[in-house]
Parts: structure tokens; C-alpha cells; sequence
């Protein structure tokens, strides 16, 4: 079986990808946000 | 960066997901909604961590740069998502424009010293993004005026309306249905409605129907 059929390789950059959209609203709320903490 | 700082940050989206899967949906649901473009909040972070510590950074062209590249990938991205998502990504942009509002009339976020120590932060100080209230500050209801005691932490309107967005982008996100490789199979798509599709090229299935 190739490296790009591999259904597990697949599984997880599927994983990635839908991780990369809490991640961005994160950097979201960091860049646009502006909380006063101590020290942030 | 503070604990409560990064706490705040990544709390919304974390709550997406937690009742995301509470309410039956699944992370990979989010791949349905498509995100382009996100060099521009990458761009706008670069600029917004470099604050701390490039000085020319504080003032106007740093605002510019920072809330101009957020709300153009918003607007890159608001047209292909659906509506209730859409809904999500505008009270973000409500919520980015009160801040960058504040902080352009301001110079920096003005932030209550009252409410600053009852959230036991240090009051009168001013950091690279905050500033003390003042009797010339502006628009001070916008700023950081609500405290979050537990976080040491004040925050404002704005960041309640771009947290709230975020929370329920996800949690909107994770309750569609995943979006499956074929769907963008225009080999089986009809031309219209009520069309017969031509089907694949290549050999037609052919089934044996002689009797055993």
C-alpha cells in the first residue's frame, strides 16, 4: 500500500486539518482580542 | 504571555469543541466549512507578538496591519461559509472593529483601574497594549472595563463578542456533516434539475441475469 493510501496517514492529517480551525480562532482572539492581564 | 492571558485565548475554541462533542458533533465536521487565506492571521499575529517589543509598532501603522489583515481574511472567508458560520464570523468583526476602535482613539486598550484591582492586577501601570483610564480617555466603555477574577483579568465588550464568535463558529462547525471527497464529483452532477446525469465514462457494470 502506498504512503498517501494509508488510511491511518490519512486519518491523522484530517485530524490536523480540523484542528487548524480552533487553532486559528485562537490566534484569532490573540491578535484582535485585547484582555488587560498581569503581565499579557 | 500570562497563564490567564492564554487561558483566555484559547479558552472559546476549546469550549467549541467540548460542546461540540456534547451536542453530537465531531471535529472533522469543521473540514465542511472551507478557511482560506489564513496567512492574514498569521500576518496579524507576527505583527501583534512584535508589538512587545518594536516600538513603531504601538501606533497607527501597527492597528492598520493587524485589524486590516483579520478583517480581510474574514471577508475573504464570511462569502463561503454558511450562514449561521457567517453569523459566527460577523460578531467577531463587530467585536474586532469595538476594540480597534478603542485602541485608535486611545492610542493603546484603556483599561478601568478600579475593576483592575478588584481583579487584584496592579492599577495606574501601563503596558505595551494597556493604558490606565484617564480623564481624557475615550470611549471607555470599550474598553478592558468587565473583570474576570479567577484569570487576574479584565476584558471588554469586543472580547466577549470575538470570543463568543469563536466558541460558536466551532460548535456551529462540528454539528455539520462531514464533507466527503466526492462531493465535488462533477462526473455525476446533473446540468440542472430534473436531468438525468450521464454517468461515468468507461465500461458500463453488466450483471448476469440467466437464471442459476
Amino acid at each position: 500500500m502506498s504512503r498517501a493510501a494509508d488510511p491511518m496517514r490519512l486519518t491523522w492529517r484530517r485530524m490536523v486539518f480540523a484542528l487548524l480551525t480552533p487553532a486559528t480562532f485562537a490566534l484569532l482572539l490573540y491578535t484582535v482580542g485585547a484582555p488587560h492581564t498581569h503581565g499579557g | 504571555m500570562s497563564i490567564g492571558f492564554a487561558i483566555l485565548v484559547a479558552a472559546p475554541p476549546l469550549a467549541g469543541v467540548v460542546f461540540g462533542y456534547l451536542s453530537g458533533g465531531r471535529l472533522r465536521g469543521l473540514r465542511a466549512i472551507p478557511v482560506r487565506s489564513l496567512w492574514l492571521v498569521w500576518l496579524a499575529a507576527a505583527v501583534q507578538f512584535a508589538q512587545y517589543h518594536v516600538p513603531v509598532l504601538h501606533g497607527a501603522a501597527g492597528l492598520a496591519v493587524v485589524f486590516g489583515a483579520v478583517l480581510a481574511w474574514l471577508a475573504v472567508n464570511l462569502a463561503n461559509w454558511p450562514m449561521a458560520a457567517r453569523i459566527a464570523g460577523v460578531l467577531i468583526v463587530l467585536g474586532a472593529s469595538l476594540n480597534g476602535l478603542a485602541i485608535a482613539l486611545n492610542g493603546r486598550m484603556p483599561y478601568d483601574t478600579r475593576a483592575a484591582v478588584g481583579a487584584g492586577l496592579p492599577a495606574g501601570t501601563d503596558t505595551p497594549k494597556n493604558v490606565a483610564v484617564n480623564e481624557r480617555t475615550r470611549a471607555v466603555a470599550l474598553g478592558d472595563t468587565i473583570p474576570l477574577v479567577p484569570l487576574r483579568a479584565l476584558i471588554s465588550p469586543g472580547d466577549i463578542l470575538i470570543g463568543g464568535g469563536a466558541f460558536a463558529f466551532v460548535l456551529i462547525g462540528m454539528r455539520r456533516p462531514e464533507r466527503r471527497d466526492d462531493d465535488r464529483d462533477t462526473a455525476l452532477a446533473p446540468a440542472h434539475a430534473g436531468v438525468l446525469h450521464p454517468g461515468r465514462a468507461g465500461r458500463a457494470a453488466l450483471h448476469d441475469r440467466r437464471p442459476a
